[in-house]
């Protein structure tokens, strides 16, 4: 990195939905969805859940009329146990971080963490990727977090995806970044 | 120094977990039911380690014995057989169990 400041962007797919699965065995690979607002609207969706066309925010009264025969599970939020595993997924990875300065760590709307790790490199950030998923979420679903790089923190799009070629999930993650 | 719980048992704290035993299955191996158990989900499990795994849709705690090609979930109590595992692809750890806290006392 020729001793370039570089910042690695982890997000995690699906992470209220993962997060439910670790402890719910029989969640894997069936629609899910998480439901916020006092059970108002979508605010998560497993990859099944995304399959048969649910939206985010969908309204949840509209979604259970539609789906209902699909087998749709529907999980009522419970923060308590996506902190865990927030707090769970940030302190496996700061490890990376620690050497370094200037790091920071906010939980966005959504529930993606978004940090800034310095000094680090391409290998460093797979292998990060493949720990937090593995320790932290279910191991149901292996790619269960994405780990980005790029030079700046507000660099192009174009170039975090070069970076990490070998992650063709990073679209979503592109999208969330750059604020 | 040892000096708190977490010192002893809990070697990667993000990775760990406590999880409530709730069969007898486990008997021989010194998990009584109720006893809580330290699972690392960071750890690797090998041949002979206890885990806790995902079969059928539930979560057990078994030893998992690894012989050649057969992958056994064995429980520590004659009065169970062994799961044998048909599609090792399949089998999912979910932990390795570190330790057990058994109470000694009634309450």
């Amino acid at each position: 990195m020729n001793g370039r400041p570089a910042f690695i962007l982890l997000d995690a797919n699906n992470f209220y939905v993962s997060a439910e699965r670790v402890w719910r065995p029989e969640l894997a690979n069936k629609p899910v969805v998480v439901a916020g607002s006092r059970d108002g609207c979508v605010i998560a969706r497993s990859d099944e859940a995304k399959a048969l066309g649910i939206k985010m925010s969908a309204p949840l009264h509209l979604v259970r009329q539609q789906h209902w025969r699909s087998g749709l599970i529907i999980c009522s939020a419970n923060f308590p146990l996506y902190g865990g595993a927030s707090s769970r997924l940030m302190r496996t990875v700061a490890p990376v971080g620690s050497s370094g300065e200037g790091t920071g760590a906010r939980l966005d709307r959504s529930g993606y963490r978004r940090r800034d790790w310095p000094n680090t490199d391409p290998g460093e950030a797979r292998l990060l990727r493949g720990q937090a998923g593995a320790r932290t979420l279910s191991p149901m679903c292996n790619s269960h977090s994405i780990g980005g790089l790029a030079f700046t923190r507000r660099c192009s799009s174009n170039r975090v995806f070069r970076a990490f070629m070998f992650d063709t999930r990073l679209s979503r993650m592109i999208a969330n970044f750059g604020s | 120094m040892m000096s708190s719980l977490d010192d002893i048992a809990v070697a990667n704290p993000p990775a760990t977990y406590l999880v409530g035993s709730g069969g007898d299955s486990m008997i021989d191996a010194g998990i009584w039911p109720d006893d809580v158990i330290v699972v690392d989900r960071s750890k690797k499990a090998v041949n002979r380690s206890i885990v806790v795994a995902i079969h059928e849709g539930e979560f057990v705690c078994k030893r998992l014995v690894i012989a050649g090609d057969v992958v056994l979930l064995c429980p520590e109590n004659t009065r169970y057989s062994p799961i044998v595992i048909a599609d090792k692809e399949s089998l999912i750890i979910w932990g390795v169990c570190t330790y057990n806290l058994h109470r000694l006392c009634p309450v």
